[in-house]
């Protein structure tokens, strides 16, 4: 087939745009009133559902805030975290605003492709550095308070505790070993969430930069 | 103005996706983009164009389903096996073939050969996708042969 007969037969087939259904004005109307519910389903969903998770986090920790009142290093890395999740919903309010801001009608495919890719790949380094950063904080609190836990039972005693050497190693080593197991983890629930959808878009992008350097 | 050019947006909604429920909602986005945008259309190309780059805007950047989507139709369904094929059926059987290695095209490489097939000329598709017309020229050779070869390939396995 030569690329003339290509066209020749588009024009045949493809011309009456398939026998698809023709929407009525008011059905178009419709569809454009029915967008809200659409945005929930697609690259929002996944913001949505962090927010979500976020937000429950913040009402727990929250909570216990307010029963932990005497204890001052809980409540000082409760307060930490805290403003790390209120520090996080500004990034992904500014993100979800960029991303829905994005006139694509203003530039070509190789700007809005640029533009999305750089948003995109910045937020997923920002999401990425700020779990990383609470992780070595969060994790051997964590540990500490379940191990003092489990063996006290008067928490007013917390921060008079002195570990003995191979408890404190024990922590240590646990602490480690979470972060470690974190990092992985991490990173394939960011590829799962973002990662194939950039991965495509910078691969249109090198194919037509491609172009404008042969 | 989007009633009368709606099969731009049906024909980029097909080509992009497979699966029916995602077609509609590429549909939609594509729409709801185009009235988004339509305070900020200058009026300095034709509509078609606008239409078009913001229906390929969407289609390429547009977050798809993560998981393994199964192709439509098998292709003995796709192409049938017919015994005495007459001129009409051999070219829906070649055409059919066409769109089926269209669909196995990059992303970038179906809209080009879609406006290309469309009959935009090399200075529309430069505008819509943001390369020199040169350029447009060297690539959409690269794609002519390389769908040349899926049709073959296809062919083949036929």
């Amino acid at each position: 087939m030569s690329t003339d007969e290509f066209r020749e037969l588009w024009k045949r087939f493809r011309a009456n745009s398939g026998g698809e259904e023709n929407y009525s004005e008011d059905d178009i109307l419709q569809i454009l009133k029915n967008r809200a519910e659409l945005s929930l389903k697609r690259l929002n969903r996944s913001i949505y559902f962090e927010t979500v998770m976020s937000l429950l986090a913040l009402l727990i920790l929250i909570l216990f805030l307010a029963q932990l009142q005497t204890y001052f290093l809980f409540q000082f890395f409760q307060i930490l975290v805290i403003v790390l999740i209120a520090l996080y919903f500004v990034l992904i309010g500014w993100v979800y605003v960029k991303l829905n801001n994005i006139a694509l009608a203003a530039g070509d495919l190789r700007q809005t492709l640029e533009k999305k890719v750089s948003l995109l790949t910045r937020f997923i380094r920002s999401y990425f550095w700020m779990n990383m950063l609470i992780a070595p904080v969060i994790f051997p609190l964590a540990i500490y308070a379940g191990y003092f836990a489990g063996r006290n039972e008067d928490l007013e005693s917390i921060e008079k505790t002195v570990l003995s050497g191979s408890e404190f190693l024990l922590l240590a080593v646990a602490s480690v070993v979470l972060v470690g197991i974190f990092y992985p983890f991490l990173r394939w629930y960011i590829n799962k969430l973002y990662g194939k959808h950039v991965r495509e878009l910078k691969k249109c992008l090198e194919s037509l930069s491609d172009m404008n350097d042969s | 103005m989007i009633s009368q050019n709606q099969g731009i947006l049906h024909k980029v909604s097909s080509l992009y996706c497979n699966d029916a429920e995602e077609k509609k909602d590429l549909f939609q986005e594509i729409l709801y983009q185009l009235w988004r945008s339509y305070p900020s259309f200058r009026q300095e190309s034709k509509i078609s164009t606008w239409i078009y780059r913001v229906a390929l805007n969407t289609a390429i950047t547009f977050l798809r389903k993560q998981k393994s989507r199964p192709e439509k139709n098998s292709l003995a369904e796709k192409f049938p096996e017919v015994q005495d094929e007459n001129e009409q059926e051999m070219h829906e059987r070649q055409f059919n073939m066409m769109y089926k290695s269209i669909e196995k095209l990059e992303r970038v490489e179906k809209a080009i050969i879609m406006l290309y097939l469309e009959g935009s000329s090399y200075e529309e598709i430069a505008e819509i996708i943001g390369i020199t017309s040169n350029h447009v020229g060297v690539k959409l050779n690269r794609v002519k042969i390389k769908l040349k070869s899926l049709i073959k390939q296809l062919d083949h396995e036929y």
